[in-house]
Parts: structure tokens; sequence; C-alpha cells
């Protein structure tokens, strides 16, 4: 097992390396210079040009990547091109708005999901299964701005349950913190749900065609016993898996959501980058987005083998 | 004898198919006594199957159980409601396969399978007490390190040890009858020997009865008592293994006795006295089923008769045979299966 870890993190090296050297050149090739844009009319040429060489930017990039790829080696993420701030202070202090959000969304995804997809397969072709699958069909075809305005214009606009927006630190205030919580992380879950619950549902059906699924009525165990033995505890190792490949879109999600939201999470820091064009924090933080969804994915196929003992890592 | 421990009467099971409903099990009757092994012979589609799963009363959909009675003990099974019948499988009737490892949830432990099953059907002690009683009937089947074997996955046990696990699962609530389909047939010659055994001494001390369903006429002479060979969905002969294998009164029975008729896999081409493949349960000729395929009804110069009017038998007779020239059959010449 520790073996298998080390196996797959050497793998996962070079191909975060890789795309450290993607990022780095095609953050640099998009047009615009984000120093000019910052100082916008009033930036004379001499000026541009002093603040560049404060930042290192009119040295050579081979230079500049190196540079930028031995700090985050020493978890240093750069400096922020327009504010000269360090990157990686600013990126920790989001992180529990992120942490927070991406908790709460999957706690949705698999609330709605899990038990949608399991009673639609287990009573495939049924009333409910022919309610619940042109409902998950719905569900995969709105896009999660149009659900998070949506719920913003019925839960805050029209009933006032909830505010528009915001954020409060847990440890704060964790009734108000959660209250606040809710309505991005529902829309997050509202749009990955709908995935979860096809997967499940299909996975339902499929193991209930296993013979060791129809053998188990032939030892007259209780149907109880086969729905949460033998068929949800199998269908959970799938849905980890699932849940695991879902996080890209969990983050994507969580970057238009933060924004509709105002929720100061890592999203809405990238959101704020590209638009200012500080391409340092834009190429820092993708590279810390796909190291964050490698690493779970190593994390969830462990967890995979932990779960279903035929697997052997 | 008594009463007999298990009286099948008229049994038939149908197929709603796209062409209608075919009959995969066609008014099947006969009994089973007490600590008796009774081995249900045919080819692949003879229904032997169907038949070992209607009288579990699993019959898989879109088939069903149309007419006829199980008796168990006095009681009819087929009557019984869905929830009064899950009591009944795996405590009074339970069912052996071919592929022990395929019947088992591959997340749970040994241990935890027959556990399982002996809580679901009512035992309210505690679960450790349970374990205990899991340990004993895995010992009684002479699993191997059962202290160890108990926490291990399904997977992670041997071919022969799987199998020995099923058995102790479907024994450990003591069944009156156990269905084994097929119960060796992926094990090696060694270990298919002694699952064999292992099956008859149960039949022999605990007085159960075993319906043993296989294509393997070897297995058969080995540990059966009686054998009922099936045909088309229907039983064509009936008797003790030791009439039946030297004097079979069956054109279809001798003919699998003297090898004719390979019952797994491809039927031989060359054969010019038995061709053609067993009919599906969609084409079942009229008159009785075997005649296109009938070595004595070509002897005879195909007999009006077997085409036309279905061979009836009197089925209360010790060896009986569904041919209308029972008796015309010599004794075949298979001392050696016999033996
Ligand atoms: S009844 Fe006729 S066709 Fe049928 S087995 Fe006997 S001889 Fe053959």
């Amino acid at each position: 097992m520790l073996q298998y870890v080390i196996r797959r993190i050497l793998i996962v090296i070079p191909l975060l390396l890789a795309l450290s050297v993607l990022l780095f050149l095609y953050v640099h090739a998009v047009p615009g210079d984000p120093i000019a844009g910052m100082l916008g009319p009033n930036g004379s040429p001499e000026l541009i040009a002093q603040i560049r060489a404060d930042r290192g930017l009119d040295r050579p990039l081979l230079e500049q990547y190196a540079d930028w790829l031995a700090g985050l080696f020493r978890g240093d993420l750069g400096v922020s091109l327009l504010t000269g701030q360090k990157i990686t202070p600013v990126v920790i202090a989001r992180i529990p708005a992120t942490v927070q959000l991406t908790l709460m969304s999957l706690f949705f995804t698999i609330l709605i999901g899990l038990p949608a997809g399991f009673v639609a397969g287990r009573h495939r072709g049924t009333w409910i299964d022919k309610v619940l699958s042109p409902a998950a069909l719905l569900g995969l075809s709105m896009p999660v701005f149009w659900i998070g305005t949506l719920l913003i214009l019925v839960l805050a606009v029209n009933l006032h349950w909830l505010p528009t927006g915001g954020y409060i630190p847990f440890t704060q205030n964790p009734a108000r913190s959660l209250q606040l919580t809710f309505m991005p992380a529902f829309a997050l879950g509202i749009h990955l749900s709908p995935f979860l619950a096809r997967m499940v549902r299909a996975t339902t059906i499929e193991l209930q065609q296993e013979q060791f699924v129809i053998q188990a009525s032939m030892k007259g165990l209780l149907p109880r016993t086969i729905t949460y033995r033998y068929l949800l505890r199998n269908a959970i190792v799938p849905v980890l898996v699932i849940l695991g490949l879902q996080l890209g879109t969990l983050l994507g999600g969580q970057v238009i959501i933060e924004q509709l939201f105002n929720w100061p999470g890592i999203g809405r820091l990238l959101v704020e980058g590209a638009i200012q064009r500080d391409y340092l924090v834009v190429q820092s933080l993708i590279l810390v987005i796909a190291a964050v969804y490698v690493i779970v994915n190593l994390g969830v196929e462990v967890l995979h083998a932990w779960l279903d003992p035929r697997v052997r890592l | 004898m008594t009463e007999p421990l298990l009286k099948v009467t008229g049994l038939t099971v149908e197929f709603l198919g796209r062409h209608g409903t075919v009959r995969a099990v066609d008014d099947v009757s006969f009994t089973i006594g007490r600590g008796e092994i009774i081995g249900l012979v045919g080819e692949s589609a003879s229904g032997k199957s169907t038949l070992g799963l209607a009288l579990m009363r699993m019959v898989p959909s879109p088939g069903r159980i149309s007419s006829g009675s199980i008796s168990l003990e006095g009681q009819d099974l087929a009557a019984l409601s869905e929830a009064e019948m899950r009591t009944v499988r795996g405590s009074r009737i339970s069912l052996i396969v071919q592929d022990a490892l395929a019947t088992m949830n591959p997340v749970t432990t040994i241990g935890e399978q027959i556990e399982e099953v002996i809580r679901d059907h009512g035992d309210r002690s505690s679960r450790a007490e349970r374990m205990t009683r899991a340990a004993t009937m895995l010992r009684e089947v002479r699993l191997p390190n059962v202290d160890q074997n108990l926490r291990r996955f399904p997977h992670e046990l041997s071919g022969g040890m799987q199998q020995r696990v099923a058995i102790a699962e479907g024994l450990v609530l003591g069944p009156q009858v156990i269905i084994a389909d097929e119960p060796t047939t992926a094990l090696d010659v060694t270990v298919q020997a002694q699952i064999l055994s292992l099956l008859r001494e149960i039949c022999d001390t605990r007085g159960t009865s075993i319906v043993f369903v296989t294509h393997d006429l070897a297995t058969v002479a080995e540990i059966c008592d009686r054998v009922m060979v099936m045909y088309a969905g229907r039983i064509v002969e009936s008797g003790t293994v030791r009439e039946v294998f030297r004097q079979p009164a069956h054109p279809y029975t001798k003919a699998l006795l003297s090898g004719l008729l390979p019952l797994a896999g491809e039927p031989l081409a060359e054969l010019d006295t038995l061709s053609g493949q067993p009919p599906r349960p969609e084409d079942w000729p009229t008159g009785c089923r075997f005649h296109p395929r009938c070595p004595l009804g070509e002897a005879l110069d195909h007999p009006e008769i077997c085409m036309t009017d279905d061979p009836h038998v009197d089925e209360s007779q010790p060896h009986w045979a569904a041919c209308h020239f029972a008796e015309l059959q010599q004794p075949a010449l298979t001392e050696e299966v016999a033996g």
C-alpha cells in the first residue's frame, strides 16, 4: 500500500511539473501587460518599466520560471504583480472558506444524489424511477450560475429567508456561518448530484443482477439486510470514486458560485487575479488546485482499497 | 416409506416470452425421503436448474410457477406468501450453486456472511454467540483454520474452501432439503471428491435430503440414491441409481449412459444415431418430445404413436420411464458406471 502511494506520487510529480511549464508559458503568452493595465492612463513608460524591474519581469523567462518553481518547493507561491504582496498568506487566508464550501457542497451532493439514484435503481422502471430519471437529466442540463441565481431569487429576494450572499467564519458564529453556506453549497449540490444519482442508479441496477445479491434472497436474508449490507455497502465504492472525479467539476463550479454569492474563497481569488491580469496569482493558484485534485484522487484510491477488500494496491 | 419429506406434484414453470408462454418445467411430480440424495440429470436446456430454483420459489422473472404444489413436511410452499417463503429459504430448504465465490458478498467476511443468515432467521442471541455458531458449522464442513478464515473475505479463500463455506452457510440452520446445483463442477477432481464425500456424510449424519442437479453421470453414480432424468422440461425416467444405470428403460437415458450424448459442451458432430440439439422450450415437439432424436423410434421405423401421443407413466412405480416402448429396451452395458 505505502509502496503504491509512493509510486503514484512519483508519477504525479513530473505531471505537475509539466503542468507548471504549460501554465507559465500560457499565462505569459496572454496579451496585455498587467502593469500597464493596472496603472491605466497615468502609467508613463518609465513608471511601467520601473515596476516591471521591481517585480523581476524584465528578466529572461527561464530565470523567472526557475525562480517561481524554486519558490513553489518552499511553499512560496510568489508575489502578486499588482500589490507586491506575498501570495501564499493570501491563499491560506482563503482556505477555510473554500474548505467549508467544498464540504457542504459534497454533503448536499451526497444527500440528494445517493438516495435518489439508489431508489431509482432499486425500483427501476416504476413511476418513481420515471420521475427521478428525467429530474436528474434536468438537473444535469442546468448551469450552476442559473441554479444559484434561482436560489437567490426565491430564498433571498422573494422569501427573505436567507441573505443573498456573504461569509462569516465558522469559528466566529457557527450558526450564521452555516446559514450563509447553505445557498452556495446547495446550488453546487443540485448541480453535482444528478451525475452522482445516475451513476448510483446504474450501479444499483448492476448490483441487483449480481449473483451474490440474487443469492442473498436464496439465503432468506431480510430485505433490510440486502438493501444495506449487499447493495448500499457495495455501491459506496463507486460513489466514492465518482465524487473524487467530480471534484474537478466542483472546483470549477465554485469559481462561479463564489463569485455569485460573494464568497471569499480560492475560486474568487482566481477570478480576481484573472480580471486584474495578475498572472502570477493565476498560475500559482491553478497549479495548487491541480495538485489538490491529484492528491484527493490518490486519497480516494487509497480509501477505495480500504473499503473494497478485493482491491489490493 | 412413510410420508415423504418433499412431495412435488404437477409442478409447472412458465416463462412469458415474446411468442407467448413457454413451459420450462412441465407437469413434474416426484418425492424425496428423509436423508435421500436424488440426482437430477439432463442436458443444458432440460429445465433441471429451473426445477431446482422452482423448489426455492426463486424462478427468475419473467418465469413463474403456474401450477403444482411443493409440499415440504405437508406444508405447501407454492401457496406461501413471499414473506413466509423468505423464512423457509436458507433455513428449511437451501441452495448451493456451482460458483460459490459469485454467491458471496465480496465486502463481508466469511464469519459475517454466515452470522447474517443466522440473525435474519430470527436468532435473538448475541452477535458473538452467532459467530461461535458459524465457526462450529465451518468446523463441521472441515474448513481449515476456522478462526483465521472467519475474518477473511471470500476471494481470499481457495475454490474448495469457498465451496465449503457455501455449504456451511446452506447448512447452518439445519435445513431438511438442500438443492445442490452442480456444486462441484468448477472444482478440480481431488477437491470435487472431497466435497462430494462431505455432502454424503452430512446427509447421513444429519438426515438432510439433497436434490443433486448435475450433468455428470459419474457424480450421480457416486453419491446419489435415486436418479431422475430430465428431457425437455419433463422427467423421462426415474428409479434407483442401480436400476437406472443397469437397466435404463428410456432411449434417452440409454443414450446418455452409453456416452452418445455429451451433456455439457457441444454435441459430437459425427454422431448418426443421436444427432441434433436438445430442443428449446418454445419448440418442443408434439407427442414424445424425444422423437426427433430417438434411436429406438428410428429402429422401429418411426411409429405413429411417438409423434402423436404423450407417453404416460405410472409415477408410483419405483422405476419408470416415459416411453411407449420402454419394455423393449435391453439392459445396457453400463456395469462399469454403475459399479
Ligand atoms: S416414445 Fe417413441 S420417441 Fe419417445 S422415447 Fe419412446 S420410442 Fe422414442
